[in-house]
């Protein structure tokens, strides 16, 4: 499952922010705005964007490989962003939707709408904040992982048929590189997330499940390729 | 100017420059005024328990003979103590230095002789005012069980008990609380007053010329009058003629008024300055608080914020100038205070040292102007506090960097990373999540390499850590001042240090435990 196209609604504060970061990562992102204004702002900014409204009408979607296709629903008006949230799953059940919430209880029923995930703007930041005031050095580590410039990542490696680690414990499969760290597994079969040094050390890897890795971008690859 | 005069502003200017003696003062002046003084508790405890024990030695000995150190400690030591005491609060309740040059300084700008006499009026005019207080009297009359000889002197011992007031601060709150309703009780007990003098006078003419009535004396009168308007009514003494018991039933309803009347108007003061009482025992609470994250601004994130780190122990002080989110965090259960966090005022009124007891300053107020100004009045006070802030507007980064705000959080960018890297890699990104969620069972945290670990361990292949079923993430170097990713085995350990590691919350308890034990026992 990979993203190619990333739909976003909205085009406010925060969805501007998502715009400028989806941007950098992805083939193709297209911004659906509910005023003339907004649409025309993004398209002074080099972006496709197109307007929408709270209706039924999602033929143009219909050709979409929703697959490869990610729903960001950003709308500032938390009502409206609950409506669309619940639109899109209805005409799209196997759609990915990432919905942002501006509090607790607006969370939960994006949720309830059928978001895939939620992103609450108030938690995010005084999760945030509260990791500078308590980790941070973790902090240091984590932003360094998700800041594009610098080389240190996360890598989900999946592994299918004939990958050399099929039949191997996990914990052997951290012992095999000195330059990466194996983070987590997720089990294929139960479609359960193993933390690798809590419950997942026994873990015999199988086709399907997926690796969680860190490490700096060369050893990533350089690991990729030598167990596939 | 005349040679006793010059001698005395001589002396004065002496002592206000001379640092030993202020210094001196100032120590005697905290630890027996000044309530923000840390260590003025520990000497308040230590008069209380001279108090006590004064009181306890004088109950033994109605009964008992008490060994003679015991005496000699009760008639001389403490009092002698209470002497001392006496004799410094006299001293620093004023400043007489201050004030004959004052009056120096005054008359000489005026180009007159400088007048000795009123300076000394002046100065023994505040000695004066102090020593009649009532604090002072009490203090005073505590001395007295010093002449022990006098018999009927050593009952003063009992106003030894008043003096618990100038040590524990609720009392003094009570006192402080009945004295702004001093009005309405002198005027309620000016009418009792009233009601027990013409009761007394009216029973003493109606009983005391009938032979079979108990009450054959003014003084039998006055007793019965006070014994019946306090509505105690003890019974020994009644009133046996149809006049004396139809003044009975006045003075009994008076009693039922003025009783109620008291109790209504300590209620009504206490209801009036309750909300004063709270803040004031919040003050007195947060600045014996040793750590804590001081927020500005009670908004949404701050909510959230508080709450979370609430939930972790940590001490939480508000400060918003709303009072309606100044109630609600009160109602969070967390230290609030209705004040200007951008104001210097609001941390006089608080009493904190910022720099040793504030972990961090968080500044969540609604605007960047806000937080600005904020974060210049906190810069004002210290730089040795760790400031954090919410960024409203994009625009307005480098401001708050200039303002000296250490960390910078923008809530939208924040939100376009995450959506960008759950988009991307969603197993990774829940990984992530799951290590800082806050009720996972795993956790990603930082252990400082302290004495105890860097004594014993003086390398990464030293914590055996894969033993403990937990992940090196990477040391933040304090010697390079830099992050390595996955160390070698051989990577030297040093003492500041941190180690970034993940696993399960009790097995990195356990490995705590386990390298700091093994120093213990080795």
């Amino acid at each position: 499952m990979r993203t190619h196209d990333v739909k976003v609604f909205g085009y406010g504060e925060f969805a501007k922010e998502i715009v400028q970061q989806v941007n950098e990562a992805y083939r193709s992102v297209t911004v659906y705005t509910l005023d003339v204004e907004s649409r025309d702002e993004v398209r002074k900014g080099g972006s496709e964007a197109y307007l929408f409204d709270l209706g039924d009408e999602w033929d143009e979607f219909k050709s979409l490989e929703m697959e490869e296709t990610l729903f960001i629903c950003a709308l500032d008006d938390d009502a409206s962003n609950v409506f669309l949230t619940i639109s899109l799953r209805d005409q799209f059940p196997d759609s990915r939707i990432i919905a942002i919430a501006s509090t607790h209880e607006h969370a939960s029923k994006l949720r309830l709408a059928g978001a895939h995930k939620v992103i609450s703007k108030l938690q995010a930041t005084a999760d945030i904040l509260i990791e500078v005031l308590e980790k941070p050095v973790v902090t240091h580590v984590v932003q360094d992982i998700l800041d594009e410039e610098t080389e240190l990542k996360t890598m989900q490696l999946h592994i299918e048929k004939g990958n050399v680690l099929i039949g191997e414990r996990l914990d052997s499969v951290a012992q095999r590189t000195k330059s990466v760290i194996v983070l987590a597994v997720v089990d294929g079969k139960m479609d359960t997330l193993f933390v690798f040094t809590a419950r997942g050390y026994k873990h015999i890897l199988e086709e399907g499940d997926i690796l969680v890795i860190i490490g700096y971008d060369e050893d990533l690859e350089h690991f990729k390729r030598s167990v596939q | 100017m005349g040679m006793l005069s010059r001698q005395v502003v001589s002396l004065a200017y002496f002592l206000e420059t001379s640092q030993h003696y202020q210094k001196t003062k100032r120590l005697f002046y905290n630890l027996l005024e000044n309530q923000q003084y840390p260590y003025k508790r520990y000497f308040d405890i230590f008069m209380m328990v001279l108090i006590f024990s004064s009181v306890f030695i004088l109950i033994r000995e109605v009964r008992h003979t008490v060994n003679d150190f015991w005496a000699l400690f009760n008639d001389y030591i403490i009092s002698v103590i209470f002497l001392i005491e006496y004799v410094l609060r006299f001293w620093v309740i004023s400043d007489s230095s201050a004030i004959i040059i004052k009056q120096y300084e005054k008359d000489e700008l005026l180009q007159r002789h400088f007048r000795l006499g009123r300076a000394l009026f002046k100065v023994l005019q505040v000695k004066w005012h102090y020593a009649t207080s009532i604090p002072a009297i009490i203090d005073l009359l505590a001395i007295m069980p010093f002449f022990h000889e006098l018999r009927l002197l050593r009952l003063f011992i009992l106003f030894r008990v008043f003096k618990i007031f100038r040590y524990t601060q609720n009392m003094q709150y009570f006192g402080s609380i009945l004295s702004h309703k001093k009005f309405e009780l002198l005027t309620l007990l000016t009418f009792a007053g009233v009601v027990v003098f013409v009761a007394s006078i009216l029973i003493y003419v109606m009983e005391a010329n009938n032979p079979h009535s108990p009450i054959n004396t003014l003084f039998d009168a006055f007793y019965w009058s006070i014994v019946t308007i306090s509505t105690v009514g003890y019974g020994d003494v009644t009133p046996i003629t149809q006049e004396g018991q139809s003044v009975a039933i006045l003075v009994i309803i008076s009693g039922i008024a003025v009783l109620s009347f008291a109790t209504s108007i300590v209620v009504t003061a206490f209801t009036e300055k309750l909300d004063e009482i709270r803040e004031n025992k919040m003050l007195s609470d947060i600045k014996k608080l040793k750590h804590f994250y001081l927020i500005c601004g009670y908004g949404e994130v701050a909510k959230q914020t508080a709450s979370k780190l609430h939930r972790r122990g940590r001490n939480i002080v508000i400060l918003d100038t709303d009072p309606d989110r100044v109630a609600e965090a009160k109602e969070n259960k967390l230290y609030a205070l209705a004040l200007d966090p951008a104001s210097l005022s609001t941390y006089k009124t608080m009493g904190v040292d910022l720099s040793e007891q504030a972990s961090a300053v968080i500044l969540l107020r609604d605007s960047d102007v806000l937080n600005v100004y904020t974060a210049l009045t906190l810069r004002d006070i210290t730089n040795r506090v760790k400031l954090l802030a919410i960024l409203h507007d994009k625009g307005n980064r480098r401001k708050l960097e200039l303002a000296g705000v250490h960390n910078i959080v923008y809530s939208q960018e924040i939100v376009g990373i995450l959506s960008r890297e759950y988009s991307g890699k969603p197993i990774a990104f829940e990984t992530m999540n799951l290590l800082r969620a806050e009720n996972s069972t795993t956790d990603m945290v930082e252990i400082v390499v302290d004495d105890l670990i860097s004594d014993r361990v003086e390398t990464v292949g030293g914590l055996k850590i894969r033993q403990h079923r937990l992940l090196l993430i990477g040391i933040s170097k304090i010697d390079v001042e830099a992050f390595v990713f996955n160390p070698e085995s051989d990577t030297p350990l040093h003492k500041g240090d941190v180690l970034v590691v993940v696993g399960e919350i009790s097995m990195i308890n356990e490995f705590r435990l386990h390298i700091h034990k093994k120093k213990r026992s080795s």
